[in-house]
């Protein structure tokens, strides 16, 4: 039995409700690691080309890795993935909280959803028992009340994944939720489970993981807990951590504000963290075996009611708080938890709902398209009727709720070209007028616009923010390989770059744990390979899927930052076109950005039609 | 004078690595389900609570078969001996103690100290009264 | 006068240890300090003195220990 892994695939089948578990494929383990990477591999593998995102056959799965749940810092993060309703290609989306944990003391490495319910269901997988069962109390109902009602059924000791509202309704923004305040955001998948009809999945298991060498794996834990833990501002690091974020990329210029017009918000010192710590803050929250906890538990009063929420974190902040321009962290919060008991990602609805603050100050849209709404910016109230309206896709919430590329098309006047968008998925919260290596960071993700596979801002600021050089694409896609093996091995990405860990940890820890002697290089290959499928995937479900596809919007290249550090910049087309050059050529794909026949067979993928 | 592990609950973010650690050195699994160390959410509602062994003793007293036993104020399981008949975690006025469906006998803590040192927030402590 | 700074994290690993001690002659401000040790601004998130976040113009006083945060990537 191979360590880490608990060798067993759980599918369960919605249309037939068979239910069945197959060992798991060591071949897969070997080339893929695990979450993120096992996703790329199945879904390319057992997707026919053409299907649609919300039918039966896109297969939605549910992915834990071979170092999640065991001893060392942050080990427990989950990806859901599924053929993305809002880009049409590969999408999936990661969180932390326990699942990744509790799913592989279950006994499963993977969970497979296929074909889809008639009727609203919830899985209970309980160990060796799982089950299918009716969730028609729960249909319709919140995030947080699911969640919590569930907990009351079950037990407290089940971690629980659910939709909101918003993934009943098959919006393609939908999350998925966890644990009262961890989300697996973006790419729709939230969409796809409510396409299935789960309403929740339910996961409690009692085993133990196996480690190949037990007592080197455990040195290598507490080493890991102890070299983290005794960085000379891991104090700090808790105290003020992410709190610091909104100061910084204001004074760089890097807040998304106003729809992303400009990269600095001028009250941001209202949204920044010390506004959060003081007015809404009341305890830390951590996911599984994270000593950081990064997480805040906050609470709000709105209209003489009192709401609980976890967050808002920086991307929450920056896409309500800047991009909706937003004046203090109290309507942010308020935002937060709208969005979150619907179901809705923060990301892309603030930058949804930004977009259609935009176009009704323009008059594209008018009264007569949001059944008499007035929208403005900043104002909470709009906003939170705007995301009701997304969520339950009623008047203009129907077309929003399709996202701000495909709201564009049916808005035309040339919206699209502040519709801020790559790959039809909403840019997240780094404004990049100014920081050509995020700008290529987001034009060339594998899943849509999204920071979280290569954060190369503050590359941008060590070399100069004016280069368009080589060495920038080099960073992006290292970063694009080192961060994902992060989701592929089921763990936080925290520890490295922000807290200093050392990435080598990882390869120590991954031999002792399976058994296989592995290096830091055969673990971003692996990465490298999960890249590369997944833009097999884009080729073959696009026939003329390539460079086109990885421009940014046009607001970064044509027109400047209206004000900021950043005022008057911009990445004209043709810096953006030397960036991609540069790009596919480290990448070793050919000029119209495809994977050459040479990278495909270096890195042993099979191409199928 | 009885020590016995504490913790400030309020500063817990419920992490659960102190069950972890736990069962790594008390079974040598990797299993939290069976760290002595029981840590509940009050999710929605906010913060966690942390339940501790206080080594009171009345585990030992109510035992039919004389499992438990002290050894220096730190009561311990004689896991060979025990029968599983659960009746000193009926009796565990902390509710402190763990079963396992993979375990006969109850897991209690034999204040090992070795959580501590990997709490992020420094929420366990060993106290004295 | 004496100044212990404090940092951690990879990105200003290139630029100054987790623990440095540095000498410096007349009154400075933490931009100036900055700009003497060579660190790009833009890449300090945060300024902590005496558990309290200041600005970058902030003059540093003699024994002060410093705190200087790195970026983070926020979720």
């Amino acid at each position: 039995m191979l360590g880490g892994y608990m060798n067993k695939v759980l599918r369960i089948n919605l249309t037939t409700g068979e239910i069945r578990t197959e060992p798991l494929d060591l071949n897969m383990a070997r080339k893929f690691l695990g979450g993120r990477g096992f996703a790329s591999y199945t879904l390319y593998k057992e997707l026919k080309k053409g299907i649609d995102p919300l039918g039966p056959e896109n297969k939605l799965i549910m992915a834990s890795g071979p170092l999640a749940g065991l001893f060392h810092p942050c080990s427990s993060k989950i990806t859901f993935a599924a053929k993305s309703p809002l880009t049409g290609i590969y999408g999936d989306s990661n969180m932390g909280g326990h699942l990744a944990a509790e799913l592989k003391y279950a006994g499963y490495d993977m969970v497979i959803f296929e074909g889809s319910s008639n009727k609203p269901v919830y899985i209970v997988i309980d160990d060796d028992k799982v089950e299918i069962r009716d969730a028609s109390h729960l249909w319709g109902k919140g995030t947080i009340e699911t969640e919590k009602q569930l907990k009351d059924e079950l037990g407290d000791d089940f971690q629980i994944a659910v939709i909101g509202p918003a993934g009943e309704n098959l919006v393609k923004v939908a999350i998925i939720r966890h644990d009262f305040g961890r989300e697996s955001g973006r790419t729709g998948v939230g969409a796809v489970m409510g396409s299935k009809k789960i309403k929740a999945i339910a996961v409690r298991g009692t085993k133990s993981i196996p480690v190949a060498d037990f007592d080197e794996y455990l040195r290598i834990g507490k080493e890991m807990f102890k070299s983290l833990m005794s960085s000379p501002i891991f104090p700090e690091f808790q105290r003020y951590g992410t709190t610091m974020v909104v100061d910084w990329v204001n004074e760089i210029g890097a807040f998304p504000t106003r729809n992303f017009a400009t990269g600095y918000h001028e009250n941001y010192k209202e949204l920044n963290g010390t506004a959060m710590k003081e007015r809404v803050w009341i305890h830390d929250k951590a996911c599984g075996f994270c000593p950081i906890a990064c997480g805040n538990y906050s609470r709000v009063e709105y209209k003489g009611k009192t709401y609980y929420v976890e967050g808002p974190e920086y991307e929450t902040i920056g896409m309500i708080g800047g991009c909706c321009v937003m004046p203090s962290i109290y309507e942010v919060t308020y935002g937060n938890y709208v969005c979150d008991n619907l179901g809705l990602d923060t990301i892309s609805t603030g930058a949804i709902i930004a977009f259609a603050y935009e176009c009704y100050e323009k008059g594209i849209i008018t009264k007569n398209d949001t059944n008499g709404l007035e929208l403005r910016w900043g104002d909470i109230e709009s906003f939170a009727k705007l995301a009701e309206m997304i969520a339950k896709r009623e008047g203009i919430g129907n077309i929003l709720a399709e996202g701000v590329k495909k709201a564009a098309e049916s808005f035309g006047k040339d919206s699209i070209k502040f519709a801020m968008q790559v790959k039809g998925m909403e840019i997240s919260a780094y404004e990049s007028h100014w920081a050509p290596a995020m700008l290529l960071a987001y034009a060339t993700c594998d899943i849509g616009a999204h920071h979280n596979r290569a954060w190369a801002i503050t590359y941008d600021i060590e070399v100069g923010r004016e280069k368009i050089t080589k060495d920038k694409a080099e960073r992006v896609v290292f970063l694009q390989h080192a961060r994902p093996m992060f989701d592929a091995l089921g763990v936080c990405r925290l520890t490295w770059v922000e807290c200093g860990l050392n990435l080598e940890y990882y390869a120590k820890i991954y031999s002792a744990v399976t058994g296989w002697e592995t290096t830091l290089n055969d673990l971003l290959k692996c990465a490298e390979r999960a890249w590369n499928q997944n833009r097999l995937f884009a080729i073959r479900e696009i026939p003329d899927f390539g460079r086109k596809y990885d421009y940014p919007p046009a607001r970064w290249m044509e027109e400047p930052a209206i004000s900021g550090p950043t005022k008057g910049r911009l990445i004209p087309k043709e810096d953006v076109d030397k960036l991609l050059d540069f790009y596919y050529e480290v990448r070793g794909w050919d000029k119209y950005g495809r994977p050459t026949p040479e990278k495909i067979k270096e890195l042993e993928l099979e191409v199928t039609e | 004078m009885a020590r016995y592990l504490a913790a400030h609950s309020e500063a817990c973010s419920g992490c659960k690595t102190c069950q972890l650690i736990c069962a790594l050195i008390h079974f040598k699994e990797n299993n939290p389900k069976k760290g002595a160390i029981i840590v509940k959410s009050n999710l929605p509602e906010p913060g966690f609570k942390i339940t501790t062994c206080t080594q009171c003793g009345v585990c030992a007293s109510v035992c039919p078969v004389e499992a438990i036993y002290e050894e220096n104020g730190v009561y311990k399981i004689d896991r060979g001996k025990c029968i599983g008949c659960y009746a000193c975690v009926s009796a565990c006025p902390e509710e402190a103690m763990v079963r396992h469906p993979a375990e006969t006998a109850p897991i209690k803590c034999d204040l090992c100290g070795e959580c501590i040192p990997y709490c992020g927030l420094n929420v366990l402590y060993i106290a004295q009264v | 006068m004496a100044i212990k700074i404090r940092t951690g994290g990879l990105t200003l690993k290139r630029y100054i240890p987790d623990i440095y001690y540095v000498d410096i002659d007349s009154p400075l401000t933490v931009r100036d300090l900055l700009t003497k040790l060579g660190i790009p601004e833009g890449l300090i998130a945060g300024v902590i003195i005496d558990g309290k976040i200041v600005d970058k113009s902030y003059e540093i006083k003699d024994g002060q220990e410093i705190v200087l945060m790195p970026p983070i990537s926020g979720g």
